[in-house]
Formats: C-alpha cells, structure tokens, sequence
C-alpha cells in the first residue's frame, strides 16, 4: 500500500523531470542531422552526420567563443572570490563601530536590480578605452554583495574566533592568519560561491552585448547569437553548436550539484 | 599614546580588508548608475557624439510618460508574463516539493534534473525553443501532427496569443526546479514532531499544510515573489533570442513578447542609440521596480496580521 502511494507521488514528478530533459534531448538529436533530414521530422531518433556538423562549428570559430568565456569567467570569479573573502573576514573577525552597518548595506545592495548601472557602466567602459576587451565582464564581478553575504554568514559559523586569537598570539600577522587560518576553515563556501559565479559570468548576455563588438572576442551567449543569422539554413550545424555550448557545463554542475544545490537553496532559505 | 596607536590598529584592517570590495563597488556600481541619472538628462545621441551633447532637463521622462506608447506596452507585456508565471512556478514548485520530499531515495535525482534547465544558458534556451516551436520543422508542431492532435501545423511564434504561452511555457520550463529546491530546502525547516502532533489531534492532511507546514513557508515565499518581481522586470535573454530568426520582428509578432528590458536595450545599444532616453528608460523601469514590489510587500506583511 505504502509502496503503491510513493510510486502515485512519482508520476508528477517523473512527467516534469521528463519535460525538464526533452529540449537538452532535442539539441543533441538535432546536433547528428543535416538539415534535410531536420525538415522531413527525422530527429526523434539520433542520426549519424554528428562529426560534419562538429566540423562545420569548428571551421566557424566555435571554439575561439569558448576560449574567451572559459578564461573570462576564471578570472571573474578568482576576482570576486578574492574581495569577498576579504570583506567578509573583516565583517566577520573584527569589532568595529560601522560593522552592523556595513553588513546590512551589503545585504540591502543585492536586491538592487544590477540593470540600473549598465549604460553608465557601458560609457565609462567606452572612456576608458576597455570596448572590445574583457576587462568590462571581469570587473562587474569584483564587488559581488552575494557573495560576500554568502561566505560571511558561512565563516560566523565555522571560524572559531578562539583559532584567530591564539593564531595571533603566536604572533601570525592578520594578512596570514587570514590566508593561512580563515581561508582554509570556509572551503565548502567557496566552492559553492566558485560555481555560482563562474555560471552566472558564463551566462552572462546583456553586459557582453553592450562592450563586445569584434567577433573574436565574443563569449559564447554572443557566439550564440550570432548563430541564428550565420547558419540561417544549417539547423543541424546550429543544434551542434547549442550541443557544445551548453552540454559540458550541465555535466560539470551535475556532478558538483552537491554544493551547488546547497549554495542556491542557502542564500534563499537564510534570506 | 599607547591606547591612540592600539585605536589605530584597529581600524587600520578592516579597513584594508573591506577596500577592494567598496572600491569596486564605488567604481564598477555607484559611479556608473549616478553616471547613468546623468546622462538621463541629455539628449546625448552615440552617433551624434559627446561634443553635441545638450543638457534637456526631465525631458527625456516627461517623453516617456506622454509620448511613448511602446514602452508602455512592453510594460503591460512584463506584468502580463509576471502575473501568470509568478503564481505557477509558486504553487508548482511547493507542490512538487511536497511530493519530492518524502522520497529520500530519489530526492537527488529528481534535484539535479529539474535544475538543469534553471542553470542553462538563457540565450541558449531561447534559442531552442525557437527551434521546437518553429511553424515547419519545430518538434512540438511534429509530435502534435503525427499524434493526431491537430490537423495542420500551429504558427506558435507567428501569433501573439501563442507567442505569449510559448514565452510563459519557457520561464516557468526554465525556473521550476529553481522553485522546488528552495521550497524543499524550506521544508527541512519545518519541525515534524508539530505535523505529526496535528495528525493526532485529527487534522486532515489538507489542513496540516495549510495551518502548520505553510505558515514555515511564508518567508521564503516572499522572498520568493520579491525576487521574482525584480528579475522578471529584468527579463531580456530569453525571449530576445525566441525571436532572432531570420525575418522575426523583435519582440515577436506585434511586439507582444517584448519586454521593457528589451525595449531599453533596443533603443540604447541597437536599432538607434539615444543614451539620454535610454538611460531615462531605465530609470523608470528601476523607480516602478521598487513602487512595485513595494507595494507587493506590503499586501503580503499586511495580510499577515
């Protein structure tokens, strides 16, 4: 009976988690046949022209586009992980009078929508002669208040202030009592913070859109875009495309959905 | 003296530990968003360059609210997406974690597929569904045909209404698995001993939920509906690339799917470049940003008392 109920409780869920994967389902599909084959309605089963299509992606560049997101997204997260550490050990481990004050700033800023800055940013970008190089996409990252909002509630619950003080009594200065001491003690959050931002610049449209103009130094969201008007006639070069541009991130965070799914959930529930 | 240089100290690192962050903040944020109020009251036009740039005042705003028709509209069209897919993806996503929840084997599982989507390039994912909705050779009109269902092929990106379901269909396809994984995690909150103590007293399981269970869920469903309301304002990747094939007008057949998010950045970045009333455009869409969800909170801490 117990049984007969859990298997009832499965079939909704069954039924979304199916709609869930179809579409990634329908991409590789696309992905091994040429576009005759799309057109006659042959893709519910995979075909066999894969390889030409990877070839015909390659040959377009694909794989500069990903380069330049790769990379992009490194240092934009390796940015935003350095100065939130910091803000939060200093929110975390010092008393100091603005303290209260600081937190709640930080905490108030995330639910300012980032859009409000994006022309001003654009511009000053412009002044400052970064059109046309990452920089712009790396910097919006650098002063991420979720992050700091993140890892600050984290080290509050798993640094033990009593380390850092016995840390400086054997006389550890405070730049490496907090490289060597707290840095260590809030791993998990870092690599929660790590895949989320490294996902979220990945994801990233718009900013990219509005600084990059030369192709080459397109990440892959542009590449995308760029798809729907260079391969008007090519679908299974274009499902190729959406296959590599989207897949291996979903495995790598598939496998690491342990901390990613903690880091999503975190911020909401505490929140 | 010695007490001086011991305050000293003391400030000295969380000040140096706190720099880069509002360095950065200042520059990469502050600066530009009063840089973009700035430019809001000029007439400033890329092509015509900074040299003829005039100061208009609330010129650009006083155009918005009396001149400019499709801004409204792409208004109207995000409160029209927000106001269908907001309470789906709310009652969805409680009740897929209701029924998630008391499978411990699988929960995982079920975790990590439905969250695929949320985590997807959003370009990518409007590409797609142009792909399986297109009119000729899209998989949904493909499935539909040969199931017998309908007759002859749907233009489902062709017609307004269709257009508007398609782009609903696709956030709440997208955001889902966002939704069950923070109500699941909300309802490990929830003490069971207290559930349980109101099964024993006769409570049926309807009103366990909504008298026990629901009243842990309430903050998180704010913040859920807060959140949802300031990214929603933000809709642009999606259906911006729903609409990029070939000869699709932007923001689909009669610019029913246009957001205000896109119609900003037309005008800004694309088919003309007034940064002044562009930069005016984000404005308003920032200041109905907080009326809205002001307001919003407010029913919702009202009903609570």
């Amino acid at each position: 009976m117990k049984k007969l109920k859990k298997s009832l409780y499965i079939i909704p869920l069954a039924l979304v988690s199916l709609i869930s994967v179809i579409p990634f389902y329908f991409i590789i599909s696309m992905a091994t046949h040429d576009t005759g084959e799309i057109y006659r309605g042959e893709f519910l089963v995979f075909g066999t022209k894969l390889m030409s299509n990877l070839k015909t992606i390659i040959d377009g560049g694909f794989l500069r586009y990903y380069w330049n997101s790769l990379y992009t997204a490194l240092v934009s997260t390796v940015v935003c992980l350095a100065v939130s550490l910091m803000a939060s050990y200093a929110l975390t481990v010092y008393k100091f009078r603005m303290r209260g004050l600081i937190s709640g700033f930080i905490v108030t800023s995330m639910m300012i929508p980032g859009q409000i800055s994006l022309l001003g940013y654009t511009v000053e970008m412009r002044n400052l002669g970064l059109i046309n190089t990452h920089w712009p996409l790396i910097f919006t990252w650098a002063a991420s208040a979720y992050s700091v909002y993140f890892i600050s509630q984290f080290m509050k619950s798993s640094l033990p202030m009593e380390l850092v003080e016995s840390a400086r009594i054997d006389g550890c200065g405070e730049m490496r009592t907090f490289i060597n001491i707290a840095v260590p003690m809030v791993k998990p959050a870092i690599g929660t913070q790590f895949m989320l931002v490294f996902l979220w610049s990945w994801n990233n449209f718009l900013m990219p859109s509005t600084v990059l103009t030369d192709s080459r130094k397109f990440t892959i969201p542009l590449g995308i875009q760029t798809l729907a008007t260079a391969y008007t006639q090519d679908w299974g070069a274009r499902g190729a495309a959406l296959a590599i541009a989207v897949l291996p991130m979903l495995i790598i965070f598939a496998c690491g959905s342990k901390y990613f799914i903690k880091g999503l959930a975190a911020g909401a529930v505490k929140g | 003296m010695k007490s001086k240089s011991g305050k000293k100290m003391m400030w000295k690192w969380p000040v140096l530990f706190l720099a880069p962050y509002f360095i950065s903040y200042f520059l990469f944020f502050v600066y530009p968003t009063i840089y973009s109020f700035f430019i809001s009251l000029t007439d400033w036009d890329t092509v015509m360059g900074i040299a003829s740039r005039k100061f208009v005042g609330l010129a650009n705003y006083v155009k918005i609210f009396t001149k400019d028709k499709l801004f409204f509209k792409s208004l109207g069209n995000t409160f029209s997406f927000m106001i269908i897919y907001i309470p789906i993806l709310i009652l969805g996503g409680i009740a897929l974690a209701v029924l998630l929840y008391k499978l411990t084997k699988t929960r995982r599982l079920f975790q990590t597929i439905n969250v695929l989507p949320y985590i997807t390039t959003p370009v990518a994912i409007g590409m797609i569904f142009s792909f399986m909705f297109d009119w000729s050779t899209g998989i949904v009109n493909n499935i539909l045909l040969k199931t017998g269902l309908i007759q002859e092929g749907i233009n489902w990106l062709g017609k307004p209404f269709t257009a508007r379901l398609v782009v609903i269909f696709l956030i709440v396809w997208k955001n889902l698995g966002y939704y069950l994984l923070i109500y699941l995690a909300a309802l490990s909150t929830v003490p069971e001993d207290i559930q349980e103590a109101a099964m024993v007293d006769g409570a049926n399981k309807w009103q366990t939920f909504w008298k026990i269970t629901f009243p842990y869920l309430r903050p998180i469903t704010v913040f859920l509906i807060l959140t949802s309301i300031i990214s929603g304002f933000q809709l642009f990747d999606e259906p911006y690339l729903l609409f990029s094939n070939m000869n699709s007008v932007l923001g689909g057949p009669d610019r029913s799917c246009m957001t205000s998010m896109m119609y900003f950045f037309d005008s800004t970045f694309k088919s003309s470049t007034k940064l002044g009333y562009g930069a005016a455009v984000s404005y308003t869409i920032f200041v109905i940003i907080l009326v809205v969800s002001g307001i919003v909170s407010k029913i919702i801490n009202r009903k609570e008392d």
